[in-house]
C-alpha cells in the first residue's frame, strides 16, 4: 500500500513522457482522410484558363493527380517547381493526369501567381468559395489526393509534394493496381 | 479607435433620417439559428478548438456557408452532421463520440474520482484509528470542559485562518 | 550594435548559471562558504546580465533594426512605439528570453531575502535554481535564439501579429510568465527541502508568499488572455478549452490545491509528501504550459514549420525534471516521517482533503482532454477533437462539487466537529442553497447546472457571511466595539483568512458571471442596409452608417450603430473590421458596451453586396461579472499576503 502511489506515479510520469518523445515523431502533415478509398466526389467548375469547364469524371480511366493550392499559400511557392517537374515529366503518359483545384482565390490573382512561378500546363479548376475543397475534406494547401482510374481515392497526401514523390508513393500504387 | 463626438453624431443622424425611407426592421434568417446549433458543434479544421461558428478564419466562414446552404435545402442536423464527419473524421466534432477508445476520455475523470474518494475514505479510516489509539495512550491529555475547548480551537481559528 | 552586446551578456549569464549550479554544490561538498557565497554572487550578475539582455533587444525593436531576424520578423516602421517596446514578447523566442530574464530576477530576489533566514537550504535552493536557468539559456541560445542577424536587412519588417497589437496581449503574458516563474522558487525550495529531508513546514513558510504571488499572477495572466480573447477575437466568448489556454488553468488548479492543503501542514504537520508532490507538479505543468505552446507538440494541422530540434531539447529537459524531482520525491518520502491522524472526518483537515481531491481530479481531467487528441493520434493515427462541449460536461460537474465544498469547508473547525453543530451552522445556508435551486427554473435558470450553480452560490454566500457575522458578534460581545469596528478588526487582524473568504466571494461572483454568460447568451446573425435596425433583448439598434477610418498602420470599415433602450440615453457603437498594413487577413474589432447586467457586442462581417453588410450581435449577462469577481479575487489574495510570519503561541 505505502509504495503503490510510487509506481503509480512514476509510470504515469513516464507514460506522459513517452507520449511527448513519440509523439514529436508524429508527422503533422500525416492526417488520415476517411476519404481514402472512397469514390471520389465529382465536381464540374470553371477553368481558370482558357474558359470552359473542367468535369472530373471525364478523366476517368486515368489516374488523376487533384492538387488543392491558392495564390495566397506560401507553401505552394515552395512546391510548385516540384509540380512544373512531374507536369513535364509525365506529359507523355496516358494513364497520368495532373489537376489543380485554385480555392479560397480570385481568377486573378491565379493567373499571376502562375505567370510569375510559371505555368505547368495542366488544367486548373476554380473554386472561389472553397466548396470543392470541402468537399474533399481539405484543410489547407497545398493538399493532393491521387484518384485511380475507377473514380476512387487512393492516397491524400497533405503539405507539398517533395521531389521524388511520384515515384515513392504515386507509381507503386499506379503499378500495383496494373500488374495483378 | 476614433471617437467622434456623440452628440455631433446624433445631429448627423437626425438630418439623415429622412433620406433612409425604404429602411425595414430586419430580423434573423429563421433557419439561422439552426445553423447556428451546427456551426457550434463542429471545428474549424485549421483552428485550435474552435468551432466552425466562433472563428473568423476563411475556411470557417466558408463552411458556415456551406452549412447554411444546407440547411436552406432542407437538410436535417444529423445529415449535415454527417457530411462533415465523411470528409474530416471524427477530427471535425468538437464533442468526442462516446464510443471505442472514448470510454476512457469520458468515464477516467469520474472514475478517478471516485477511486480517489474510496482511497480518502480508507486513509481516513486509518488515521482515525490512530489518533483514537494515540489519545487512548496519552495520559496527559486532560479532558476539559467541553466549552472551554471549544473556546481555544475558536481563539486558534482566528489566529491562524 | 546593441544585439551583439545582449547576445554577449546572455552568453556570460549561461557560463555564471553553470557557476551558480556548480558552485554552491562544491560549498556544499567542501563545507565552504566561501562557494556559497560566489554561488549567489552570480545570481545576482545573471539578474544584471539578462536585464541587460533584455534591454538590448528593447532598445533593437525601438531602433526598428531590422537587421536583427527577430525585430523584422515581429515589428514594421510603422508599428506603435508602445507595440515596439513590448513586441519582445511577441514571438517565441524573446518570450525565451523574456522567461529567463524574469527567472533570473525571482533567483536574485530569493538568494537575497532568504539567505539569512533558510541558511541549510539556500545552496541547494541556488543549485537548483541554477541549473534551471542554465537549461533555458541553453535554449535561448542555441535553439532558438532571438539574437541572430538577418543579412541583407530588409527595409521594413513583417509587422507585429495584428491580433497582438492590443493592450490585452501585451499584459497577457508578462503576468501569465510571472506565475509560472514564480513557481520556480517554492518548487526549488521544496526539492531543498527533500534533498536535506526536511520536509517539515520551514520551506512553506519560505515559500507561502511566493505562492500566493505566483498563484494570483497566474489568475491575473489568465483573466487578460480572456479579456483579450473577449474583446478582441470577435467570437463573444472569452474561453474555448484550446490547449493553450488549459496549459495555463492546470498549474493554476494544482496551485490552488496547493494553497489550501499546505494550511494543513502549517496547523497539523501533516501531508508533507502530498505538499510536495503538489508544489512539484505546479511546477512542472508550468514548464510543461511553456513547452507545450512552444515546442509544437499540439501544434494544429498546418504549424509546418515546427523546428524538430526544439522540441526534441524541450522534451530532454522535461524529461529531466520529471524524473529528478519525482524520482527524488519517491525516494526521499519514506525519510519525512509521517504519522498522518485525524480526528474526524467533519473537520478542516479533511475538507481540504476533499478540496484537493476535486482539484486535483479538476487538473487531471484538463490534462486528460489536454493529451488525448495527441494520444489518439500516436497510437492509432486517427484525428480526434477534445473541444469545449467536452470541458463543460465532465469539467463543469466536479467544479460544482467543489464550489458547494467552499461553502463548508472555511467554516467547519480544525480536528473535529459535531453533527449538531454543523447543523446549527450550516443548515439555514443549506435549505436557503435548495430552495434557490428548486426555484431557478422559474426564474429562467432552467439549465440543470445552472439551477444548482445558482443555488450553491447562495449557500456559499450565506455560509461566509454568516461566518463574518458571526464571528464579528463575538468581537463585539467580548470587547464590547460597534459593528463596523469590530469587523474592521477581524478583517485587517486576520488577513490570512479573510483574505481567503475574499477569494471565495471573488469566486462566486465569477461563477453568477460564467452561469450569466454561458447559458443566456443570445446571438443573432443578419445583414444589415444603412437605415436598417433590429432588436436583440431590450435592445434596438440601427445602421447609421458604414465609414472608412484608418490610423498608423492600420485601415478599417468603421459602422455606426444607434442603440436604443426604452429609459436609457441611446448609445453609438463602433464595430471595425480593420486590415493592418503588412496583413491582408481583416481582423474584428467588435464594439461592446458593458453594464453591470449585460454586455451589447457587436461584430462588423463582411460586405454582402453594395451597402449591406453582415453583422452578428451579441447580447451577453453578466459578462462584466467575471471581470469583477477575478479583481476581487486577486485584491483577496493580496491582503492574504500582507500577514506577516503566523504567531506563534
Amino acid at each position: 500500500m505505502n509504495n503503490i502511489w510510487k509506481l503509480v506515479l512514476l509510470g504515469a510520469v513516464m507514460a506522459i513522457l513517452l507520449l511527448f518523445a513519440l509523439g514529436l515523431q508524429n508527422d503533422p502533415r500525416n492526417i488520415p482522410s476517411p476519404l481514402v478509398n472512397r469514390p471520389a466526389s465529382d465536381f464540374t467548375a470553371p477553368a481558370l484558363q482558357g474558359g470552359g469547364m473542367i468535369k472530373l469524371s471525364d478523366y476517368r480511366g486515368k489516374w488523376v493527380l487533384v492538387n488543392f493550392w491558392g495564390s495566397w499559400c506560401i507553401s505552394c511557392v515552395a512546391e510548385h517547381p516540384y509540380l512544373m517537374e512531374l507536369a513535364a515529366k509525365t506529359r507523355n503518359r496516358t494513364d497520368f493526369v495532373m489537376l489543380g483545384v485554385d480555392f479560397r482565390d480570385t481568377p486573378e490573382a491565379a493567373r499571376a501567381f502562375l505567370a510569375r512561378h510559371g505555368n505547368p500546363g495542366y488544367p486548373h479548376a476554380q473554386d472561389p468559395e472553397q466548396k470543392i475543397a470541402i468537399d474533399w475534406g481539405v484543410y489547407g494547401a497545398p493538399e493532393s489526393y491521387l484518384v485511380d482510374p475507377g473514380g476512387t481515392i487512393r492516397m491524400k497526401h497533405t503539405g507539398p509534394l517533395f521531389p521524388g514523390w511520384f515515384e515513392q508513393r504515386a507509381l507503386p500504387l499506379i503499378q500495383g493496381a496494373t500488374k495483378p | 479607435m476614433i471617437r467622434v463626438s456623440t452628440i455631433g453624431l446624433l445631429t448627423l443622424w437626425m438630418m439623415a433620417a429622412p433620406l433612409t425611407l425604404e429602411a425595414e426592421v430586419r430580423g434573423e434568417d429563421p433557419t439561422e439559428a439552426k445553423v447556428r446549433q451546427i456551426a457550434k458543434e463542429l471545428r474549424c479544421a485549421v483552428c485550435q478548438n474552435q468551432s466552425v461558428y466562433e472563428s473568423n478564419s476563411d475556411l470557417a466562414k466558408d463552411m458556415l456557408k456551406l452549412i447554411r446552404d444546407k440547411v436552406s435545402a432542407g437538410e436535417s442536423e444529423p445529415q449535415i452532421r454527417d457530411y462533415f464527419f465523411q470528409r474530416y473524421g471524427d477530427y471535425i466534432y468538437l464533442e468526442p463520440t462516446t464510443g471505442g477508445m472514448n470510454k476512457v476520455l469520458w468515464g477516467a475523470p469520474f472514475i478517478g474520482l471516485a477511486i480517489g474518494a474510496v482511497a480518502l475514505w480508507s486513509a481516513m479510516r486509518r488515521w482515525r484509528a490512530k489518533a483514537m489509539e494515540e489519545s487512548r495512550s496519552d495520559s496527559t491529555r486532560v479532558e476539559t470542559d467541553p466549552n472551554l475547548q471549544a473556546r481555544i480551537r475558536q481563539e486558534l481559528d482566528q489566529v491562524n485562518l | 550594435m546593441w544585439i551583439e552586446i545582449a547576445h554577449f551578456a546572455t552568453l556570460i549569464a549561461l557560463l555564471l548559471a553553470i557557476v551558480l549550479l556548480a558552485a554552491p554544490l562544491i560549498g556544499i561538498h567542501w563545507q565552504r562558504l566561501v562557494w556559497i557565497r560566489i554561488g549567489r554572487q552570480s545570481a545576482f550578475a545573471i539578474c544584471g546580465l539578462l536585464t541587460l539582455a533584455s534591454a538590448g533587444l528593447i532598445i533593437s525593436f525601438l531602433q526598428h533594426d531590422f537587421s536583427v531576424r527577430y525585430v523584422a520578423e515581429h515589428a514594421s516602421l510603422k508599428l506603435p512605439v508602445f507595440y515596439l517596446a513590448t513586441a519582445m514578447w511577441g514571438g517565441h523566442e524573446g518570450s525565451l528570453l523574456f522567461w529567463a530574464w524574469l527567472l533570473s530576477l525571482f533567483v536574485a530576489i530569493a538568494a537575497w531575502k532568504h539567505w539569512n533566514t533558510h541558511p541549510v537550504s539556500m545552496p541547494w535552493v541556488l543549485a537548483i535554481l541554477g541549473g534551471l536557468l542554465l537549461g533555458f539559456l541553453l535554449l535561448v541560445l542555441f535553439l532558438s535564439s532571438p539574437f541572430e542577424r538577418l543579412i541583407p536587412p530588409p527595409p521594413d519588417g513583417r509587422d507585429l501579429n495584428p491580433l497582438l497589437q492590443d493592450p490585452g496581449m501585451v499584459f497577457h503574458p508578462p503576468f501569465l510568465y510571472m506565475g509560472y516563474v514564480g513557481f520556480a522558487i517554492p518548487y526549488a525550495f521544496a526539492m531543498a527541502a527533500l534533498i536535506t529531508a526536511q520536509g517539515d513546514s520551514e520551506w512553506i513558510l519560505a515559500t507561502r508568499r511566493w505562492t500566493l504571488f505566483s498563484w494570483a499572477m497566474l489568475t491575473i495572466g489568465i483573466v487578460f488572455g480572456a479579456y483579450w480573447a473577449y474583446y478582441e477575437l470577435g467570437w463573444g466568448g472569452y474561453w474555448a478549452w484550446d490547449p493553450v489556454e488549459n496549459a495555463s488553468f492546470m498549474p493554476w488548479l494544482t496551485g490552488l490545491a496547493f494553497l489550501h492543503s499546505v494550511m494543513v501542514q502549517e496547523r497539523r504537520q501533516m501531508f508533507k509528501t502530498w505538499n510536495l508532490f503538489l508544489i512539484i507538479t505546479t511546477f512542472a505543468l508550468s514548464l510543461l504550459g511553456t513547452f507545450l505552446v512552444r515546442s509544437g507538440v499540439l501544434s494544429s494541422v498546418h504549424a509546418f514549420a515546427t523546428d524538430p530540434g526544439r522540441g526534441v531539447y524541450i522534451l530532454v529537459f522535461m524529461a529531466i525534471l520529471l524524473l529528478f524531482s519525482f524520482g527524488l520525491l519517491t525516494h526521499k518520502a519514506d525519510l519525512l516521517k509521517e504519522s498522518p491522524q485525524m480526528d474526524s472526518a467533519l473537520s478542516r483537515e479533511f475538507s481540504f482533503l476533499v478540496n484537493n481531491l476535486f482539484l486535483v481530479a479538476g487538473a487531471c481531467t484538463v490534462l486528460l482532454g489536454t493529451l488525448y487528441p495527441l494520444a489518439v493520434e500516436t497510437l492509432s493515427s486517427a484525428k480526434v477533437t477534445v473541444g469545449a462541449p467536452y470541458y463543460n460536461k465532465v469539467f463543469i460537474p466536479i467544479m460544482l462539487g467543489m464550489l458547494a465544498l467552499m461553502g463548508l469547508g472555511p467554516i467547519i473547525p480544525w480536528q473535529r466537529s459535531s453533527v449538531t453543530r454543523l447543523r446549527q451552522e450550516f443548515l439555514p445556508a443549506l435549505l436557503i442553497g435548495i430552495v434557490v435551486t428548486i426555484l431557478a427554473p422559474w426564474f429562467g435558470i432552467t439549465h440543470g447546472s445552472g439551477a444548482v450553480a445558482t443555488g450553491l452560490i447562495f449557500f456559499v454566500g450565506v455560509t461566509h457571511f454568516g461566518d463574518l457575522i458571526r464571528q464579528a458578534r463575538i468581537r463585539m460581545g467580548r470587547e464590547s466595539l460597534s459593528a463596523s469596528r469590530a469587523t474592521w478588526l477581524l478583517v485587517t487582524r486576520n488577513k490570512r483568512r479573510y483574505g481567503g473568504l475574499m477569494v471565495h466571494v471573488g469566486t462566486l461572483i465569477m461563477v453568477a458571471g460564467f452561469v450569466g454568460s454561458g447559458l443566456f447568451q443570445e446571438e443573432r446573425d443578419l445583414f444589415m442596409a444603412k437605415g436598417d435596425s433590429m432588436t436583440i433583448g431590450s435592445w434596438s439598434l440601427t445602421l447609421e452608417s458604414v465609414d472608412k477610418a484608418a490610423k498608423r498602420n492600420w485601415t478599417a470599415d468603421e459602422a455606426v450603430i444607434r442603440a436604443e433602450r426604452p429609459g436609457a440615453e441611446p448609445l453609438i457603437l463602433r464595430p471595425q473590421k480593420r486590415v493592418y498594413n503588412e496583413h491582408s487577413q481583416p481582423t474584428t474589432e467588435a464594439a461592446i458596451h458593458s453594464s453591470w447586467r449585460e454586455d451589447l457586442y457587436v461584430v462588423l462581417g463582411d460586405g454582402v453586396k453594395e451597402g449591406v453588410w453582415a453583422f452578428r450581435i451579441y447580447r451577453t449577462p453578466l459578462v462584466s461579472w467575471i471581470w469583477v469577481g477575478s479583481t476581487i479575487m486577486v485584491l483577496g489574495v493580496f491582503w492574504a499576503m500582507m500577514q506577516g510570519r503566523r504567531i506563534k503561541s
